[in-house]
C-alpha cells in the first residue's frame, strides 16, 4: 500500500480498563442528559429574551446553542484532564441515528417517497462527481490510497459513518479516521451556521435550500441543524437528501473494497469483498425511519402522539449536537499537515457549489415541492 | 480497522442498536405507555356547529363538558378504541353520545352542537410517567 507523504498521526492512547470504561459511559451519559437539559433552558431563556425585544422566532435555534454548549464544556473538561474519563458516552451518531428513527414521525410515507426520489438522483449525481474529484485532488497532492478513499467517502457521502465504513473496505488506520472526523466537524459547524443565512440571501425555497444542505453539509447531524435552523420543512428535506445518500455507503464500501483488493492490493492476501458487504455497510437506521413512517401514514400510531414521537426526536439531535461540540479536537489537524486539509476543503468548496445547483434544478425545476 | 471484539461473542452493530432503540422509544410514546406530560385533548364546536379531533386511543381518560361557561354533566366511555367516533350531540341542552365506526386506526372525538351556546368536550389523561420537562423545545 502506498503511503507517500502520509500524515503524521497521534500514538494511540492507551485502552481503558472494562470497568474504568463502564463508570465513563454513566458519568458521561449523565452529564450529557444534564448539558441537554442546561441547553433546553437556555433554548427558553434566548427565546424569552427575543420576544421581549420584539423578536417572535428565536434566531438563535437550539443546534447552536447545543454546539456551543458542548465546546464549552469540552474545553472545561479538557483543562482538567477529565475529558477522557467521559469519552465512552460521547457517541454522536448513536444518538442521531435513534433521533433520525423518530423523526420518521413527522414524515408521510408520501412525502417520503416524493422526496427520496429526488434526492436519489441528487445523490448519485452528488456522490459520485464529489468523490471522484476528491480522489483526483487527494492524488495530485499525494496523499496516500487510504487517506484518499477515507477522504472522499466523507466528504461525498456522509462524513464520519462514510469514513468509519470506507476505512473498513480499504483497511485504513485508525488514526485516519480520527483524522477525518476531525475535519468533518471543523468544516460541517460553520457550514451549518452560514448555509441557513446564505440560502436566506439567496431566497431559496425550504425545499431547494433543504436539498442544498443535506447534499452539501458532510454530517447528518449538521445538515439536521442547519435545516432546523432555517425552517422545519427544510429540516425534512435535508434530513430525507441525507438519509438517502447514507443508503449509498454500501455501495461506495464493495465499490472501494473491490478496487483495493483488485488494484491497489493486488498480489497481497486479502479475500475478494462480495456483494453481502452492501448490506452489511447499508445504513439499518434508514428501515427504522421509514417503519415509523409507515406506522404514522397508516395511523397505527395517530397524530397527537405523532407530534410527541417527534419532540423525542429533538431531545436525541440535542443530544447529538452536544456531542459534536464535545468531539472537536484541533489537536489531530496540526500534526497531519496542510495537504489534506487543502484537498477536504476545495472539495468541500467544490461540494457546496455543485449541490447548490442540483438543488435547484432537481428541488426547484423538476421536482418543486 | 480492525474490531477487537472475540469473533464468538455477539454484538449488535450500532446501526441496530440505534433502530431498536428508536423503535422502542416511537412505540411506547406512540401507543400511549409513556406520555410526554398529560394528554388533553378539548373538542370544541359553536353553536349550530360541528367540529372533530383525533384523540389517543386507550383507557384511563376523565371525561368533562361545558357548555358555554356552565359545567355538563357527561357520561361517556374512559376509553376510547381505535376507529371508533364517538359522537356528543347537544341538544335542548342535554349531551347525548352515539359511537360510530370510522376508517383509520385512531379514535375521535365529534361535537355535533345544536345548542344556542358553545359547547366543549374535554378528554384528559395522565400519562404513565409524567414528564413536564418534554415541551421545553
Amino acid at each position: 500500500m502506498t503511503t507517500a507523504n502520509a500524515p503524521a498521526v497521534p500514538t494511540p492512547k492507551a485502552q481503558a480498563t472494562p470497568r474504568a470504561n463502564a463508570f465513563g459511559t454513566l458519568g458521561g451519559t449523565l452529564l450529557l442528559i444534564g448539558l441537554t437539559l442546561l441547553v433546553a433552558e437556555l433554548d427558553r431563556a434566548i427565546a424569552s429574551a427575543f420576544r421581549a425585544n420584539g423578536v417572535a422566532q428565536n434566531p438563535l435555534e437550539y443546534p447552536l446553542t447545543a454546539v456551543v454548549v458542548g465546546l464549552i464544556v469540552n474545553f472545561l473538561l479538557r483543562a482538567t484532564r477529565t475529558y477522557n474519563a467521559i469519552r465512552p458516552a460521547i457517541r454522536t451518531e448513536f444518538y442521531l441515528k435513534i433521533g433520525l428513527v423518530l423523526l420518521g414521525a413527522r414524515i408521510s410515507l408520501g412525502d417520503l417517497l416524493a422526496t427520496g426520489a429526488g434526492g436519489l438522483i441528487q445523490a448519485i449525481l452528488m456522490v459520485t462527481s464529489v468523490f471522484f474529484f476528491t480522489w483526483w485532488l487527494g492524488g495530485k497532492l499525494k496523499l496516500s490510497h487510504t487517506l484518499r478513499a477515507v477522504m472522499a467517502s466523507a466528504v461525498s457521502i456522509c462524513g464520519v459513518s462514510a469514513a468509519i465504513a470506507a476505512a473498513g473496505a480499504v483497511q485504513a488506520r485508525k488514526e485516519e479516521v480520527t483524522y477525518i472526523a476531525t475535519l468533518v466537524i471543523l468544516t460541517a459547524l460553520p457550514l451549518m451556521v452560514l448555509m441557513p443565512v446564505l440560502a436566506g440571501a439567496l431566497n431559496l425555497t425550504p425545499a431547494v435550500a433543504g436539498a442544498w444542505f443535506g447534499g452539501n453539509i458532510d454530517t447528518t447531524a449538521a445538515v439536521v441543524g442547519a435545516g432546523t435552523i432555517f425552517n422545519p420543512k427544510a429540516q425534512e428535506v435535508a434530513a430525507v437528501v441525507k438519509l438517502t445518500q447514507n443508503v449509498l455507503i454500501g455501495f461506495a464500501a464493495f465499490g472501494l473494497a473491490l478496487y483495493f483488493a483488485t488494484i491497489v492490493n493486488r498480489g497481497k492476501d486479502g479475500a475478494r469483498p462480495g456483494p453481502r458487504l452492501i448490506w452489511e455497510r447499508f445504513p439499518k437506521f434508514v428501515l427504522g425511519f421509514v417503519l415509523v413512517s409507515v406506522l404514522v401514514t397508516v395511523e397505527v400510531i395517530g397524530a397527537p402522539l405523532a407530534k410527541e414521537i417527534d419532540t423525542a426526536g429533538k431531545w436525541l439531535f440535542t443530544l447529538a449536537f452536544v456531542c459534536i461540540g464535545l468531539d472537536f479536537s484541533l489537536a489531530d489537524l496540526k500534526q497531519a499537515g496542510w495537504r489534506p486539509v487543502v484537498v477536504y476543503m476545495a472539495a468541500t468548496v467544490f461540494n457546496t457549489v455543485l449541490a447548490l445547483g442540483l438543488a435547484y434544478v432537481i428541488f426547484g425545476v423538476l421536482f418543486p415541492r | 480497522m480492525s474490531a477487537n471484539i472475540p469473533r464468538n461473542r455477539f454484538r449488535l452493530n450500532e446501526d441496530w442498536q440505534a433502530t431498536i432503540l428508536g423503535l422502542f422509544i416511537a412505540l411506547i410514546i406512540g401507543l400511549g405507555v409513556l406520555g410526554p406530560g398529560g394528554q388533553t385533548v378539548t373538542t370544541k364546536a359553536a353553536a349550530g356547529q360541528t367540529a372533530s379531533k383525533e384523540v389517543p386511543t386507550g383507557g384511563g381518560y376523565t371525561v368533562s363538558g361545558l357548555l358555554g361557561k356552565d359545567k355538563l354533566p357527561i357520561s361517556a366511555p374512559t376509553e376510547l378504541n381505535g376507529g371508533a367516533d364517538y359522537v356528543f350531540t347537544c341538544q335542548d341542552g342535554v349531551v347525548t353520545l352515539e359511537e360510530r365506526p370510522r376508517e383509520g386506526g385512531a379514535a375521535h372525538v365529534t361535537v355535533a352542537n345544536r345548542c344556542d351556546q358553545d359547547v366543549q368536550i374535554t378528554y384528559t389523561r395522565r400519562a404513565l410517567i409524567p414528564y413536564p420537562l418534554f415541551r421545553v423545545f
